[in-house]
């Protein structure tokens, strides 16, 4: 699978200008990576200078302070380690419906996000229901990336928090970014399980939800083994409805608000290069 | 109340039930797939079962529902109210618009009231029914027959005018023989009760009487007349209070346009007052005026005419008759001719013989001895008893015949023309009417045959035959507006126009001897112009009055003295026994419901909907 398969040129291009910011000073790791570290190490990016004491790499030395002070001083860098980066796609199939499909804009955002993880050497690590865990580095990871991503089967009666807790347990403490629906009655439970997580949420609606394009005396029902609701469907329920729906954003928003977690609305239908180029911009997500 | 049509209520038991069935039949709904039902749980009504059925349970649309099902059904069975008024499967409504109907009632005019009267009526005859329309005023019409248009019936209705007398004599036998021809017919009269009525006449069918108005005051000008003298003339002129109170009422007098008398009067109830006034040979036209009101303003004018024309030419034909000459030698403006003058005569009296070809003019048959266009004659009558109509005619005024012995006459056999005036062993003895624009009288034996030409009836007779049928017979007091004035118009005239009251002016065609003015609508004097063969020019007038004498007895009547065959058996009134239909409330009270169980319908919607309008109204608010 190629990236162009999944992400548009122009997208591609975008995201080739694009950085994701970071919040939290990664730990140490094997790899060198893009995120500046508090500690000073070995990086390219200046930090300050320091006398020179017997054991330093003497590669570091400044030997130009050191000529004009006449003592030894030695350069520091900015420690730049590899962090890890958790995508967790939503893959059950509340998220296959609509025009355009949430979970093809689902795929197609988490791939631009895992790029820019990838492109900055940060470890990703995707979560699927079939790809459990799949890590990957560097930027000709991407193409495993999609090819992973687009695997990704819909599943009925897909359990969320479920999916959540084995996040939580895999990235204690990390950056996770879930892109969702979060259409499910247990949502609470599954955002709960991510307390101890750096937290994105990318809520992805599709514009029939918002304004449904239905009407008359309905049966409605889901992929998701739950069960049918008979409503009839007029200018008054339709009312309800959107009445229910804001209240549940609003819910949604005021719990991401509480515990910290960054909250990103995405429809479906939306334009992806305006969502990273102006919207994650604005946001601070990333930087270009 | 009743129910006309009760078997509707048998509607009940197929309209409920499916109503009731379909708020326990579980409906059948279209899935529609979505992407969750989570956020849409909350919002429906009823769990889901699987049952097509479903316990009735109390809901407000379904209340609303029956109930307008109920008030429909109540609907279709036509329940109504017995009210005054007719239930007939036929009904004849007569209608009087005669000129007393213009009497000024507290509530509009005699004639309107009448109008609303038939127009309840109609609606109540077309109840099942239909509705045949006589109305009887300046003639008799019959404007729909057997009709259910009520649209139809009410703009006939509502066209009528007060015009002319009320005879109904010729409307009921009309009527008897339209309730004869259909079943179930009922005959209605709406008039204020002063109608020429039939002898002996019996209603076939239940007859009803709807008397209109009360009043009962008025003073009335029942003759005016402008009667030639020997150095002047006198106009004549009779005044009648038919009020139940004396009256003082001024008296004006016009002659030729210009007032010339006015003279304050006082009659008393019931009473009548006779006015005399010389006046010069000029005077042409008179108009009397009653100053101030009463009941009934059209018989408070009154015109009459100088009779200014030439003698009338009569002709006697063989003329051996040695009465005749020397009666009609006798009367005023008669002038006797040769029956072969080159003039022809006005009036030709054919004694005994009936010529081939007839002659021109109007035609006065004595003992026609053969058959002609107008009448058969089928052999003779032996001593026949003279019986005289009951029916009055200018003919018999002042003429008793019933002392003229008869030998022998001929049986004559008359046309549908005829009116018979005189009747002896089952034939008519004297006959009158008009027939292709002739008058024709028809006298059925010969004056040697009787005694008649040494009774004193004979010259009045003469006399009364001669002036109907002059030229100039409509006479110094005319005719009552609405008639169409017959004129009878000299041979020899060529041309002849009428001016009307309002000035207009207008030719007439002449027709076998006859003009005929057939808009007589607007009372005064109508002017009439004619010109002769040698070119000489004559010119008359004559008085259309707005009332027929008869009509200023303006007092309604309660009951008509008429008996029915299946009713009361001396006069008759007014019956409890008509139906009103009672639907326009039900239909109101289907519309606030239908309302109801929409706005309970939308309940939710239609507070969405004020709320917004509440807002949006707070927003425009200027602050």
């Amino acid at each position: 699978m190629s990236p162009a398969t999944l992400l548009d040129a122009g997208l591609l291009h975008l995201l080739d200008r694009l950085a994701l910011t970071g919040r939290r000073a990664p730990t140490a790791a094997a790899a060198g990576g893009e995120h500046r570290s508090a500690r000073r190490g070995q990086s390219v990016e200046f930090a300050d200078v320091r006398p020179y004491v017997p054991g330093d790499d003497v590669r570091h030395i400044d030997w130009s302070l050191s000529a004009r002070s006449g003592r030894l001083f030695l350069r520091l860098f900015v420690a730049e380690e590899e962090r890890d980066v958790h995508l967790m796609l939503d893959t059950s199939s509340s998220m296959a419906w609509g025009a355009p499909e949430k979970l093809e804009q689902a795929r197609r955002a988490l791939a631009g996000w895992g790029l820019l993880a990838l492109a900055q050497r940060d470890r990703v690590l995707l979560h699927t229901s079939t790809a459990g865990s799949l890590p990957l580095r560097g930027r000709g990871a991407f193409p495993a990336l999609a090819e992973a991503l687009q695997r990704a089967p819909t599943h009925r009666a897909a359990d969320l928090p479920a999916r959540c807790r084995a996040l939580a347990a895999a990235a204690r403490g990390r950056t996770a970014v879930v892109f969702s629906d979060l259409l499910d009655e247990r949502w609470r439970d599954a955002l709960l399980a991510l307390a101890q997580v750096d937290l994105t949420l990318v809520h992805i609606l599709a514009p029939q939800e918002f304004v449904p394009e239905f009407g008359g005396d309905l049966r409605l029902v889901d992929d998701e083994d739950t069960v049918p609701v008979d409503i009839t469907c007029d200018a008054a329920a339709l009312l309800r409805y959107q009445t229910r729906l804001a209240t549940w954003l609003g819910d949604v928003r005021q719990h991401c608000r509480e515990r910290g977690i960054t909250y990103l609305s995405l429809g479906s239908e939306h334009s992806l290069e305006r969502w990273f180029g102006d919207e994650l911009v604005r946001a601070g997500i990333v930087r270009s | 109340m009743g129910l006309l049509a009760p078997a509707a209520l048998l509607a009940t038991v197929v309209v409920l039930p499916p109503i009731i069935a379909l708020y326990m039949l579980r409906m059948r709904r279209r899935e529609q797939r979505i992407s969750s039902t989570f956020l849409w749980r909350d919002l429906a009504r009823e769990p889901v079962a699987q049952t097509p059925w479903q316990r009735l349970r109390q809901q407000p649309l379904l209340w609303l529902q029956l109930a307008v099902a109920l008030v429909l059904v109540f609907a279709l069975a036509r329940p109504y109210l017995a009210v005054p008024g007719v239930a007939s499967a036929h009904l004849i409504l007569v209608l009087d618009h005669s000129a007393s109907m213009a009497v000024a009632e507290a509530e509009g005019t005699r004639l309107a009231l009448a109008q609303r009267q038939a127009r309840e009526l109609v609606d109540q005859g077309l109840i099942g029914g239909r509705v045949t329309l006589i109305t009887i005023g300046d003639a008799l019409r019959i404007p729909l027959t057997d009709s259910s248009d009520r649209r139809a019936l009410r703009a006939a209705i509502d066209a009528l005018q007060p015009l002319g007398g009320s005879d109904l004599r010729q409307a009921l036998s009309v009527a008897a023989a339209l309730a004869a021809r259909a079943r179930g017919s009922e005959i209605a009269i709406i008039s204020d009760g002063n109608v020429r009525l039939p002898e002996a006449f019996v209603a076939p069918v239940t007859t009803q009487f709807f008397p209109v108005g009360t009043r009962g005051d008025n003073v009335a000008i029942t003759t005016l007349a402008l009667d030639p003298g020997a150095t002047g003339q006198q106009a004549y002129i009779q005044l009648q209070n038919h009020g139940p109170q004396a009256v003082e009422r001024r008296l004006e007098l016009w002659c030729d346009g210009r007032l010339t008398r006015a003279i304050d009067v006082t009659i008393a109830a019931g009473a009548e007052h006779v006015e005399r006034f010389e006046l010069d040979l000029t005077v042409a036209t008179i108009e009397a005026r009653l100053v101030g009101g009463d009941a009934l303003a059209l018989d408070d004018r009154a015109w009459a005419s100088a009779r200014l024309r030439g003698a009338t030419r009569v002709a006697v034909l063989p003329g051996n008759d040695p009465y005749l000459p020397t009666a009609l030698g006798l009367l005023d403006g008669v002038e006797l001719v040769a029956p072969d003058a080159p003039v022809p005569a006005d009036i030709t009296i054919l004694d005994g013989v009936v010529p081939d070809p007839l002659p021109a003019g109007h035609l006065v048959f004595i003992a026609p001895p053969r058959a002609t266009e107008w009448f058969s004659v089928t052999g003779t009558l032996e001593f026949p008893v003279i019986r005289m109509s009951v029916e009055p005619s200018p003919l018999l005024q002042y003429v008793a015949l019933g002392e003229v012995s008869v030998l022998r006459a001929m049986r004559i056999v008359p046309g549908a023309w005829a009116q018979v005036l005189a009747t002896g062993s089952g034939a008519p003895l004297l006959l009158d009417g008009e027939s292709a624009g002739r008058r024709i009288v028809v006298l059925a034996f010969a004056l040697a045959d009787s005694d008649l030409p040494l009774q004193v009836a004979f010259p009045v007779l003469l006399a009364n035959i001669i002036n109907a049928l002059a030229p100039d017979a409509a006479g110094s007091t005319g005719a009552v507006s609405g008639t169409p004035l017959r004129i009878p118009v000299r041979s020899d005239v060529v041309s002849l126009e009428v001016t009307a009251p309002d000035g207009t002016t207008r030719p007439l065609r002449i027709d076998a001897g006859v003009a005929l003015v057939d808009d007589t609508r607007t009372p005064g004097i109508y002017r009439f112009a004619a010109q002769r063969r040698d070119g000489t020019r004559d010119a008359w007038s004559i008085a259309v009055n707005a009332v027929d004498p008869g009509e200023s007895q303006v007092a309604p009547r309660p009951t008509l003295p008429i008996g029915q065959v299946n009713g009361p058996g001396r006069a008759i009134g007014r019956e409890v026994d008509g139906r009103a239909e009672w639907w326009p409330p039900l239909a109101a009270l289907v519309l606030v419901l239908v309302l109801l169980e929409w706005a309970v319908a939308y309940r939710a919607a239609l507070a969405g909907w004020w709320a917004a309008l509440r807002d949006g109204m707070r927003a425009w608010r200027p602050r």
